[in-house]
């Protein structure tokens, strides 16, 4: 090949790699970027006065005397709208009986999106479910339920070849004339005033435990319960892949059984992962009975099994790219094949063991399928040490899941399930993030 | 133990007529050696069905240097490492016939392999500190072999590493990183190492491969001056060098041993015509 052929190629294959390179940052990109925009709304965004007081409530945080201040303000502005109900109720008492069942299910519309908006109307029954007790604690949601307040939707299926179309209708016309007619102009000028709506900053929903269910409160129990299962299953997995990685690089003997072992091995780390979910079901709860039911440690041995064989693969590696000089040389000192092991061995191979711990590690903490049978609740509060032997546990992933598509209300509030998508994801990062930097430095130290 | 020493001396007395054959005649001779520290016997190596080191018989006399020349290939890092039992590392790879050290089979039975090697050090063809600091190198063996003093062992590093002509170009980085040396600073690093745990024995494959001729110059010293305190076996390519070092040498060729003469004795009067063809350089 001459000169000229050998530089286009190189320079050719130089742009295939250059393009490769790009596509697979647009890709993490297109990835990336959703997650955190939306994510990162868990904790900024617009907050309301119903926001502080559902922290001041059930977090007892805040400072009681700007609260009562800004709730003595807001309530000014809404004492006119309940004055505008009971105006419009009295109203309706006067009425004959056909002209009012006409404004009956609209009237309650009505009130069922002001609900919504500013909490509970004087005269309400104090709501069961805590999601009810406050109107709208974020700005943006509350803008959205104004629009529902002053518009009816409504579908227009005219044309059967197409989709219906939706569209809106004021409300005010329809309460023409009647005293109730102010309200809706007066609700939109004074929609600040009443809600106060001021820029927030939430670190709670890191550390907060969730209240009803993730309407409010943060995602703390999720993180706990990943940190133990994660933290769990390489308290198993990793002393015993890093053992077994021993045997079958320096003491087992050569052969049938031998490899057999490895390519069972091999094979497990391929296996599905809801596999070692049923799995683990089957054997830690049903069998051994580790738990009554599912529990953080029958997750943290399900995952460990997963995480087994990559651990053991990656320490094999890791120990057999040692070169084989380093032992001569501890073995020509006088040193026995343990001390060997122990002192060269496997210092030399570390690199390589933390990094498929850790990366391994990441794993077990993004893992969904292995613990759905075996630890994970969707809704729960944060458990305590104790209690990895008996209860069940929320998880990051698993309740990513559960929240996009099992939860009553995962329309109204997707920011917490983007909030536990890029905590989940900043900490698998961050795993990895430092399996990288630990590499570095101790193969740093062993290059000299 | 104390029996093998009684069978030791037998050995020596009668065999005594054919090592002194081994002995310089013109060097001065050591004090207290001469006896037969390592004696191989139809000893043979095999990588599986190759057998690469053919039925030698030799004796290794203590306190002097043996050299062993012979060209590349012939076994003689084999029949080097086999002294020590580092081809235990290579699984395919068994002996034959009996290989002695101070008396006692070195592939017996009940031999401690571990202990055999503390006594008989090793300097590879290929320099390989580990890839710890200089001074974690020298002190591994020492602490090893219950050394754990501080003071103690910066004695034993300091010393060991004189000894290997070293010192002075590691002396103000003893933390730094033993592979951060040059080829032949660690080939003397590795040197030193094995000098740190204090063997009886010496195995040197080519310890000079990497060298220049100073740092050569400073290794030859230094076998001069172990020489009396410690059996000796160096590998070499370079015939000057057999000749300036060594109390006796062996040639080997394909896995025989050839010829095995005092060193004066071998390189002006060759018994073997195969010998004086590689020692004249006339060797295809
Ligand atoms: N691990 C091994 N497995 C199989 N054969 C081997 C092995 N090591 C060495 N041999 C073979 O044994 C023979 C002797 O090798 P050895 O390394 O002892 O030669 P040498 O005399 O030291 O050569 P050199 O001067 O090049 O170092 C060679 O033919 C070599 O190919
Ligand atoms: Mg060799």
């Amino acid at each position: 090949m001459n000169i000229g052929t050998r530089k286009i190629l190189d320079r050719s294959f130089t742009a295939v790699g250059i393009g490769s390179i790009i596509v697979m940052a647009l890709a993490l990109m297109v990835v990336v970027v959703p997650i955190v925009s939306n994510g990162i709304g868990a904790i900024f965004f617009t907050g309301t006065v119903e926001h502080r007081k559902m922290l001041h409530a059930e977090f007892n945080r805040g400072e009681r005397q700007n609260l009562a201040s800004e709730v003595a303000s807001s309530e000014r502005y809404r004492t006119k709208v309940y004055e505008m109900l009971s105006a419009f109720d009295a109203e309706l008492e006067t009425m004959e009986p056909e002209k009012k069942a006409q404004y009956d299910s609209k009237y309650s519309q009505v009130k069922t999106a002001l609900h919504a908006l500013l909490g509970p109307l004087p005269g309400d029954m104090v709501p069961m479910l805590t999601r009810f007790k406050y109107g709208q604690t974020r700005w943006e949601k509350a803008e959205e339920k104004l629009h529902e307040l002053l518009y009816e939707s409504k579908w227009d299926n005219s044309n059967p070849d197409i989709m219906g179309k939706e569209y809106f209708v004021s409300r005010a016309v329809a309460f023409e004339g009647t005293s109730l007619a102010a309200l809706f102009p007066y609700v939109k000028n004074n929609i600040e005033k009443m809600l106060l709506p001021e820029f927030t900053v939430y670190w709670g929903f890191i550390t907060d435990s969730s209240v009803d269910s993730h309407f409010f409160g943060g995602i703390w129990p999720e993180i706990q319960g990943t940190f133990f299962l994660a933290m769990g299953a390489m308290l198993f997995a990793f002393p015993l892949g890093v053992i077994a990685a021993i045997y079958f690089t320096e003491y087992a003997k050569p052969g049938f059984l031998n490899s057999m072992l490895r390519s069972a091995n091999s094979t497990l780390a391929g296996v599905p992962s809801i596999v070692f979910g049923m799995f683990g079901l089957a054997f830690f709860i049903n069998t051994l009975r580790v738990s009554e039911s599912k529990s953080v440690i029958a997750g943290s041995l399900t995952l460990a099994i997963m995480i087994l064989p990559t651990i053991i693969r990656a320490a094999e590696e890791a120990i057999l790219a040692v070169p084989k000089t380093y032992r001569e040389a501890s073995l020509s000192l006088g040193s026995t094949k343990w001390n060997t092991i122990a002192t060269v061995i496997l210092p030399a191979a570390l690199p390589g063991i933390l990094t498929g711990g850790v990366i391994s590690l990441g794993r077990a903490a993004g893992e969904t399928a292995p613990i759905i049978f075996t630890a994970a609740v969707s809704v729960g509060s944060a458990i305590g040490l104790a209690d990895v032997f008996s209860s069940p546990t929320p998880a990051l992933s698993w309740n990513i899941y559960n929240l996009a598509s099992e939860h009553e209300a995962a329309a109204q509030i997707r920011h917490v399930q983007y909030g536990m998508v890029l905590a989940l994801v900043t900490i698998v990062l961050l795993l990895n993030l430092s399996a990288i930097v630990l590499r570095a430095r101790i193969s740093k130290k062993l290059k000299g | 133990m104390t029996t093998d020493v009684t069978t030791t001396s037998e050995s020596v007395s009668t065999k005594k007529a054919t090592r002194d054959i081994y002995l310089p005649a013109e060097r001065k001779k050591v004090a207290g050696g001469g006896a037969a520290h390592i004696v191989a016997k139809d000893f043979s190596i095999h990588y599986g069905e190759f057998e690469a080191v053919k039925k030698v018989s030799a004796d290794v006399l203590s306190k002097y240097v043996t050299a062993i020349i012979g060209p590349s290939g012939c076994g003689k890092s084999t029949f080097l490492r086999a002294i020590n039992r580092m081809n235990d590392l290579i699984p395919s790879c068994y002996t034959s016939g009996s290989l002695l050290f101070d008396g006692e089979d070195i592939y017996g039975k009940y031999t401690d392999e571990v202990l055999l090697r503390k006594k008989i050090g090793m300097v590879f063809q290929k320099p390989n500190p580990f890839p710890k600091s200089i001074f974690d190198n020298i002190a591994y063996g020492p602490r090893l072999h219950g050394v754990s003093d501080k003071k103690k062992l910066l004695e034993i590093v300091e010393r060991s590493l004189r000894k290997a002509a070293i010192w002075d170009e590691v002396c103000d980085r003893l933390d730094k990183n033993a592979l951060g040396l040059s080829g032949g600073q660690q080939q003397r690093l590795c040197v030193a190492r094995t000098l740190a745990v204090e063997p009886e024995v010496l195995l040197l494959d080519e310890p000079t491969s990497a060298l220049d001729p100073k740092a050569t110059a400073k290794i030859e010293d230094l076998i001069q001056e172990l020489r009396g305190s410690y059996t000796i076996m160096i590998v070499t390519h370079n015939m000057q060098q057999a000749s300036r070092v060594s109390d006796s040498t062996m040639f080997f060729y394909e896995g025989v041993l050839v010829e095995h003469a005092s060193t004066a004795e071998l390189f002006t009067n060759p018994k073997d015509p195969m010998t004086e063809d590689y020692i004249t350089g006339r060797f295809s």
